[in-house]
């Protein structure tokens, strides 16, 4: 049986990437002005590596935020991705492998975000970002 | 009177310069063109020097360099004396000739930047059809002046079309009331026979009061009431004035301020906007942030719509084969186990049954932490569906609340922009200037208004007394033999000192009648709008009101044509009042005037140059092809003024 | 000194204020001469008082005929 972790971690390397999402007013910490937490921007880190079916296991780990931390909805999430790309729910019996998936995924996805902040004007990310979700919503098949 | 030549030398630009104004035609029509600094003005300038001894119309250049010609002054020897001259040769309508001279001598030191000044001497010379000739000097000269171009109102016979804006202001208005005053020579009578004859009055009055004390307790109490009669019209003329000045500044604010917005106003709409504006852009950032929100939360979702969408098919795929929930309860399985009793029958568990319990518990829990975590991810994954399907119904309620807010700061923006923009080249301390200035003139005015009707009724009042007091004065000097001669001095000196008081009056009255209905003949006659205007009123003081055909006066608020017109209207008028006989000289006649009445003022110029002579100063741009065409055919002579190379001399070309 | 015309204007009024005293209006008229032709100055009570005799003079003598 596999332990339970307690924390999700991140690339040690990623903190800088992090740090630089206080660049765009919606993704800043809240400790900068902002009004994410952590967890939150691990959590669109860990969209944007899904979306682009990215993951990159981590060199070096660091904690980033308690398991505790994550509500039902964001385990909903987390374990709805490691079933995806296992492809079975079997997955979700090890604990340890779920967040070993999404804490790859965040990885890729960091890098992905904030290149995609930086590639873009300033200020335009957000309707970038409005425009791709619309697309997105537009493909979905809702009933 | 008419300038038959100018003849100028040393002064200025002009080293030796005569210019001869030939009437050769029916109308007496001179024009001068010439470009900035080529001396035109100066020619305006020294008919000034020459009649005034100054140069009112100095451009800012003119007034560094000295009155004697450069060139002149870098020919003279080192100490050399050297003169200026301006001599206008005039023709009176008596064809009397009289030459105005002004000379003054300089010294021209080498090491010294302006000659110095040695003296000036005026002087004028009467000669008349018989070959008689007077000659005046300095102070009989300038008296002479006086009568035919009186300093006071000159700029209503040497005009700057530049300077219309000067024209009909209150100072303006009291010098023609005293130049009227003077030429019609109700001076005469006034500081001269009433003053002296009243003095005499009161002399024998004293006289007369030495021969017994009931005529001098008599005269103190007349000669006090007739004290405070003259102090009381004193006073009246002080309240007109007062009246007058602040009349004329209530227009000028009113002029300055027209067109120009109520800066307060504005400024109290911009404050009103900027908070309205702050307010709304507090609210627009609101919703921005919730908006960020609602893109970054269900952004993720979104994103993640494939993962969601797949567990919840395999959550489904599971509770259709029932292997979610779990159909034996584990929590049952471990309470047996631990109580070594079935929690069902109550039967305690056996070794075998024990194994069977334990095995089953085994088996269960690898596959229920499976079916126990979908089922416990079930709902959220549910909510989060339902979550998704909200997001365009929000985002585009939201994004709708945000246009609309800015569309309301960009609305706000707009009125603070046109707000901004009326207010642009207005300096708003001065606007508030002008408005607190109305106001205190608008005050300055009512409370005159009404300390002159006090006073008016308190003069009639005096009068009264006077009479009384008169009555009695004159019972009791009745009374004395001794005091006959006297009696009949003093009472043919009053007499006649109330026909001269009188005739003041009914002169001044006809002047301003007369002047009144010259102006409106000949401003009516040749106004280009005719039904724009209803009538002008010139009062007492001289003031005018043009009457707007709507009932106001609209003298502050006519352009520049129009005023330039009704100056020259009410300066022909002002030509027939004895004394008053000069040309009109015109400096840049059409400088202010629009181009749409350059034509207009070109044919009021080519009708009064029939009966008046006329000498107009064009730059060559106000000289246009329109001009041109009307003016060529009815001037009688057109001079071109050349400044020649070496920018010291201006020369003078017949065209 | 120079010629200066008396204004027709100011003789017409007076003679229009004095229609019913001749003598006052050539008193009247009489000074304001004196005043334009010789300017006078010091010496004016003098005169003034002495046209005075000189009319109320006529003005008795046109009374008695």
């Amino acid at each position: 049986m596999s332990r339970v972790p307690d924390r999700i971690n991140i690339d040690k390397k990623d903190r800088e990437l992090y740090n630089k999402l206080d660049h765009e007013e919606m993704l800043r910490h809240k400790d900068k002005g902002g009004r994410r937490t952590r967890k939150e921007q691990f959590l669109i880190a860990m969209a944007i590596g899904f979306r682009n079916k990215i993951r990159r296991p981590l060199e070096s780990k660091e904690g980033w935020f308690l398991i505790k931390d994550l509500k039902l909805e964001d385990e909903a999430l987390i374990d709805s991705i490691a079933v995806y790309s296992t492809h079975s729910v079997d997955v979700l019996s090890n604990r340890e492998e779920v967040f070993k998936i999404v804490e790859e995924y965040a990885h890729a996805g960091i890098r992905l975000l904030v290149d995609k902040i930086f590639s873009i004007s300033h200020g335009s990310f957000e309707k970038q970002f409005e425009n791709e979700l619309n697309n997105m919503y537009s493909e979905m098949r809702l009933s | 009177m008419r300038i038959e030549r100018i003849a100028l030398k040393n002064y200025r630009q002009f080293k030796n310069t005569e210019v001869l104004f030939n009437k050769k035609l029916e109308s007496d029509l001179h024009i001068f063109i010439g470009k900035n600094g080529t001396g035109k003005t100066n020619i305006l300038n020294a008919i000034n020097w020459c009649l005034y001894r100054d140069e009112p119309h100095l451009s800012k250049d003119s007034h560094q360099l000295p009155i004697l010609n450069l060139k002149c002054i870098e020919d003279a020897k080192d100490g050399e004396d050297k003169e200026v001259i301006v001599e206008i040769h005039t023709k009176t309508g008596e064809n009397k000739y009289i030459m105005f001279k002004r000379r003054a001598v300089y010294r021209v030191y080498k090491g010294e930047e302006q000659p110095i000044h040695q003296y000036t001497k005026f002087e004028v010379i009467a000669n008349d059809e018989k070959g008689n000739t007077e000659i005046f000097e300095d102070e009989e000269a300038n008296s002479y002046v006086e009568r035919f171009v009186p300093k006071a109102i000159r700029e209503f016979f040497f005009f700057d079309g530049e300077r219309l804006d000067t024209y009909f202001r209150e100072t303006t208005a009291q010098n023609i009331r005293h130049a009227i005053f003077v030429i019609s020579q109700v001076e005469l009578l006034d500081s001269r026979v009433e003053k002296r004859l009243n003095k005499i009055l009161r002399e024998l009055r004293k006289e007369a009061g030495k021969i017994s004390p009931e005529i001098e307790e008599t005269r103190k109490r007349l000669e006090e009431e007739e004290d405070k009669l003259k102090i009381i019209k004193e006073r009246i003329e002080g309240y007109k004035k007062q009246i007058a000045i602040s009349k004329t500044i209530i227009g000028e604010c009113n002029r300055k301020l027209r067109g120009v917005p109520d800066v307060s106003d504005l400024e109290d709409e911009r404050l009103r906007l900027k908070t309205r504006k702050k307010h709304t852009k507090k609210l627009l950032d609101e919703k921005v942030k919730v908006k960020q929100n609602l893109l970054f939360e269900y952004g993720i979702n979104i994103i993640m719509w494939p993962a969601i969408e797949m567990s919840i098919e395999k959550i489904s795929e599971k509770r259709k084969n029932k292997e979610i929930p779990p159909t034996i309860n584990k929590s049952l399985l471990d309470s047996i186990l631990k109580n070594k009793v079935c929690s069902i029958c109550g039967t305690p568990l056996d070794n075998k049954t024990e194994k069977n319990v334990t095995n089953l518990l085994k088996e269960i829990k690898l596959s229920s932490s499976v079916a126990q975590q979908l089922l416990s991810i079930e709902n959220p994954l549910y909510l989060l569906k339902e979550k998704i399907k909200q997001f365009e119904e929000k985002i585009k309620g939201l994004t709708h609340e945000i246009i609309n807010y800015e569309n309301e700061l960009e609305d706000l923006e707009k009125k603070m922009g046109k707000i901004d923009k009326s207010l642009s080249g207005y300096n708003s301390e001065k606007i508030k200037g002008l408005h607190s200035d109305l106001k205190k003139f608008q005050d300055v005015h009512d409370d005159s208004l009404e300390l002159l009707g006090r006073s008016k009724n308190k003069k009639n009042e005096i009068k009264e007394n006077i009479k009384i007091h008169k009555k009695i004065y004159d019972e009791e000097i009745k009374k004395e033999e001794k005091a006959r001669i006297l009696r009949k001095e003093i009472d043919f000196c009053g007499k006649s000192l109330n026909v001269v008081e009188k005739t003041k009056e009914d002169i001044m009255n006809e002047n301003r009648e007369i002047i009144e209905a010259e102006t409106k003949k000949l401003f009516f006659k040749l106004i280009w709008k005719k039904e724009t205007f209803q009538d002008i009123n010139i009062n007492d003081n001289y003031d005018i009101n043009l009457i707007h055909s709507m009932g106001y006066d609209c003298l502050g608020s006519i352009g520049a044509a129009e005023r330039e017109l009704l100056a020259l209207s009410f300066t022909l008028a002002l030509h027939t009042i004895s004394g008053f006989d000069s040309p009109i000289l015109i400096d840049t006649p059409v400088a202010r005037v629009s181009d749409e009445h350059r034509v207009n003022l070109g044919n009021v110029f080519s009708e009064v140059s029939n009966i008046k002579q006329m000498i107009l100063l064009f730059t060559p741009a106000e000289y246009s092809e329109d001009i041109s065409k009307l003016l060529d055919i009815k001037s009688s002579n057109r001079f071109l003024c050349k400044l020649l190379p070496d920018e010291n001399e201006t020369k003078l070309e017949v065209i | 000194m120079i010629d200066f015309r008396i204004n027709e204007q100011i003789i017409r009024w007076v003679r229009e204020n004095c229609k019913n005293n001749k003598i006052i209006e050539e008193f009247i008229i009489d000074l304001i001469y004196e005043e334009a032709e010789h300017s006078i100055k010091g010496n004016w009570r003098e005169i003034y008082k002495k046209k005075i005799k000189k009319y109320l003079k006529e003005q008795s003598e046109s009374d008695e005929n």
